[in-house]
């Protein structure tokens, strides 16, 4: 139940007008039935920046009820200022309950990461998007992208890659990386790391995207084909870590960020998803070496 | 007879023999074809064309690019349509490769649903795989057909992608091939077009043309602009390769050498219709229209 | 086998649309048949129309009126009204045209200008070669200019290639303008000599000339012309004869 104490007054629940909120569920649902095609809609004005998440924020908004758990992460962490900042909005303004945990969670709004644990089918993943056209990079004008998307004419995006390819022997893209949804639209899945990729195809969650500032929303419903473009004989790979582990909980399977101390300059390694990490830490520290053994069912990539 | 032993002609192989009358059906068939800028108005074709001296149409000012052109082509055949600057000929090929709509008018391409579609009425998403697979082009400028700013290979590929053939190697392999039937240094592969010569651009927007194997090129005024060695080069390559590959070709020049060079049949255009049409040879040695009669007197 | 070549009424009028539309009369009212393996001559002054009629029946030129019914063994064709796509598939099969003088690209070796017409009437691409060697060599072509582009030749040689180029593969027909100008008295003999050859294969021939040699040694009937009409026809031998006892 929502803590009525936390909500300000003065506002509507989730901030937007019901109006508003009625108009985006319905971009949603267009979304979901035409995976991977970028739906235009009138983004609004919020009380947080452009380019700080305001697309998956109006996502969020218009999907929260009283009765879910929310929780926010920013590059895996849900600690950071930005979704710190989002997820004090989503409290002052619905008092609906905001947990860390994956597993807890029914609305995840993210920036850059999925999270480790893999989602269920009563869970929606929300992605801040800052640049929705995955053509851009070939086509700077909109009236052609659309057209390409139309006509399925992605020869060009593929000449790119096979560049890539030439002068680098492999592809470059390190996040971003461009995903055929549902083998029609080619989609752009917001900043995550190749890592994150094959978590996308067949997932049992329903993932939405929603950028604010290019006013698109777009979506890869639960159970949908996602596969990273990639040429016969240069096949799609993820980051490898080479037999790193995590310093604080030990796994090796997961997307590790790389830390450097500023005093002795030491490296290390530490899980990006933070909350996963906290939980395998928690499970180690109660029940010994080997309760954290990893099932491989946490990651799509394989280490 | 001294010296001369020539195998009978009963022991020579004619496997490989074509049947020599009519080819049963044209490769492509084009009826009508017309294309008008402007407002358009009931005028427009009546009131211009040869007859009248202008393609503007007096009543609306409308511009009738080209209207009622028909003309039958063969398999392996070339065809070259001639006529000097504004006469049609380029917006006639740009229609028929749909970079250009038509005002009006049908095409029906053998290869293509058994010919019993009118490609010019088909979908965008239909066109684009019939230029992708079925056809090539070639442009009077290079940056027209090249991406100027991707590589040589990269432009290959594009065309081989187009037609979803995924495979780094395969397509490496298919450039240098075409990159070597069209006389351009394997070397240069993955080099910028933008820093080669005109005719190694040209030679280059050739192989592009041809990455998919289509039945059917198009050359509009290929060798317009370049120095005459190098025409020539270009030139020979263009029969070398339909000699090797059977293609069928429509050829637009202004240049009645090169038609006479290349071409089979030629279309005679002026003012946007169609004067004269007929064998290349009897076209160039006995024209029947004023035009052209004044274009042959004109050759060089 | 009756004819392999029936022209009747064959007329050709020139319109000269520069000159303000004046008409020119080539020949008129042509009638003649040609037999399989014959040689028809046809004879006559300068601008009687003679090399017009040849031109008429390759199609270089369209024929104001008549008809040239060709025998081909898929059926009969009119060679003054059949389809572009039906005389060109006629060129490339069966028959030949020697014209008055050789147009050549100028980038293409002798060999390879007579090996085309080999190929293009079905023999592979591993013989034609030979047997354009062995046609040129016969025409006594010297071997080291095979390679070379015929349009360096001296005028001789490149009408005997030219002649190599029509003979090339045998055709059924062949229309020969003018086959022995320009050469030397072993040329010609040479030349005639691949004539009769081509007859000996089943070549039926028309030969435009001027040469009145030339005529006596390989014609079997000739026509003459007279100002674009049509004089009068008879057995070569015979009919110089008869000139001769003028």
């Amino acid at each position: 139940m929502p803590d009525k104490q936390a909500v300000r007054p003065g506002y509507n629940f989730a901030f937007l007008d019901e109006q508003t909120k009625k108009e985006i569920r319905r971009r949603i649902l267009k979304a979901v039935a035409v995976p991977g095609y970028q739906v235009p809609f009138a983004s609004r004005e919020l009380p947080i920046a452009q380019g700080w998440g305001t697309g998956g924020l109006q996502l969020t908004l218009a999907l929260v009820g009283p009765g879910d758990v929310v929780k926010v992460i920013d590059q895996g962490s849900d600690d950071v200022v930005n979704a710190v900042n989002i997820r004090r909005l989503l409290l002052q303004t619905t008092g609906v309950k905001t947990t860390e945990d994956t597993g807890a969670a029914t609305l995840i709004q993210t920036r850059h990461r999925i999270p480790e644990e893999r989602l269920r089918e009563e869970q929606a993943l929300v992605f801040q998007v800052p640049y929705p056209e995955p053509l851009r990079r070939v086509e700077p004008s909109e009236v052609k992208t659309r057209e390409m998307h139309a006509e399925a004419d992605y020869s060009r995006l593929w000449v790119f890659l096979y560049e890539d390819i030439v002068r680098w022997r492999e592809i470059t893209i390190g996040a971003q990386y461009p995903v055929l949804v549902n083998g029609r639209y080619v989609m752009d899945p917001s900043p995550i790391p190749r890592w994150d990729i094959p978590k996308l195809h067949m997932a049992a969650n329903l993932n939405l995207f929603g950028a604010g500032r290019e006013k698109r929303i777009y979506a890869v419903p639960p159970y949908t084909r996602v596969e990273p473009l990639a040429f016969e004989d240069h096949q799609f790979r993820v980051e490898s870590f080479d037999g790193k582990h995590c310093a604080v909980c030990g796994s090796t399977a997961s997307f590790l960020d790389e830390l450097i101390d500023d005093h002795t300059g030491a490296r290390r390694h530490t899980c990006s998803d933070v909350a996963y990490c906290a939980k395998r830490h928690q499970l180690l520290s109660e029940n010994g070496p080997g309760a954290g053994r990893q099932t491989g069912n946490e990651t799509g990539g394989g280490a | 007879m001294d010296g001369l032993e020539i195998t009978d002609v009963s022991s020579c192989d004619l496997s490989g023999r074509q049947d020599h009358r009519v080819p049963g059906e044209p490769m492509l068939r084009v009826r009508g074809l017309t294309r008008i800028y402007g407002r358009e108005c009931p005028d427009c074709v009546p009131r211009t064309g040869p007859e009248a001296g202008s393609n503007i149409c007096p009543g609306c000012g409308s511009v009738v690019a080209c209207a009622g052109v028909s003309f039958d082509l063969y398999a392996g055949e070339i065809l070259g349509v001639v006529g000097e600057s504004g006469s049609g000929k380029s917006t006639l090929v740009q229609c028929l490769y749909f970079d250009s709509a038509v005002t009006a008018g049908e095409a029906y391409l053998r290869n293509y649903r058994e010919g019993a579609v009118n490609i010019l009425g088909s979908s965008a998403q239909e066109q684009r795989h019939i230029r992708h697979h079925l056809m090539g082009m070639v442009y009077q400028k290079p940056h027209q057909g090249l991406r100027l700013d991707c590589t040589a290979g990269g432009n290959i590929a594009e065309k081989l992608l187009a037609a979803e053939f995924f495979h780094v190697g395969r397509i490496r392999e298919r450039a240098s091939e075409l990159l070597l039937r069209t006389e351009v240094p394997l070397e240069r592969m993955d080099h910028l077009p933008r820093h080669f010569s005109g005719g190694m651009q040209q030679r280059v927007q050739i192989a592009k043309a041809l990455a998919n194997s289509p039945p059917l090129v198009f050359l509009d005024e290929v060798t317009t602009g370049l120095d005459v060695s190098v025409q020539a080069r270009v030139l020979d390559l263009i029969r070398h390769l339909h000699r090797e590959l059977g293609l069928a070709m429509v050829v637009v020049s202004h240049d009645l050498g090169v038609i006479r060079l290349l071409t089979d049949c030629t279309l005679v255009m002026k003012t946007g219709r169609v004067v004269e049409a007929g064998l290349t040879d009897q076209i160039l040695g006995d024209p029947q229209h004023p035009y052209t009669q004044l274009l042959v007197s004109s050759l060089l | 086998m009756g004819e392999l070549l029936r022209v009747t009424g064959l007329t050709k009028v020139f319109k000269l649309h520069l000159l303000g539309g004046r008409e020119v009369v080539a020949c008129r009212d042509i009638e003649f048949v040609l037999r399989p393996g014959e040689i028809l001559g046809i004879q006559g002054p300068s601008g009687a129309g003679k090399s017009t009629i040849l031109k008429c029946l390759y199609r270089t030129c369209l024929a104001t009126a008549g008809q040239a019914w060709h025998r081909s063994p898929d059926g009969s064709v009119d060679l003054l009204q059949a389809p572009a796509q039906t005389i060109l598939a006629l060129r490339r099969s069966e028959i030949g045209y020697v014209s008055q003088f050789l147009r050549v690209v100028p980038r293409v070796s002798a060999l390879q200008v007579v090996a085309e017409g080999f190929l293009c009437k079905g023999w592979r691409e591993s013989r034609a070669p030979q047997e354009a060697a062995r046609l040129l060599e016969h025409l006594k072509i010297p071997a080291d200019l095979w390679e070379a582009s015929p349009c360096t030749f001296s005028g001789g040689e490149q009408q005997r290639v030219n002649v190599a180029r029509a003979s090339a593969g045998w055709p059924r027909l062949l229309l020969m303008d003018e086959p022995t100008a320009s050469l030397d008295q072993e040329s010609k003999r040479t030349v005639q000599e691949l004539i009769l050859e081509l007859k000996r294969r089943g070549t039926s021939i028309v030969v435009v000339s001027h040469d009145r040699h030339t005529f006596n040694q390989i014609t079997d009937r000739v026509l003459h012309l007279n100002r674009g009409a049509e004089v009068r026809a008879g057995r070569g031998r015979e009919y110089a004869k008869a000139a001769a006892d003028h």
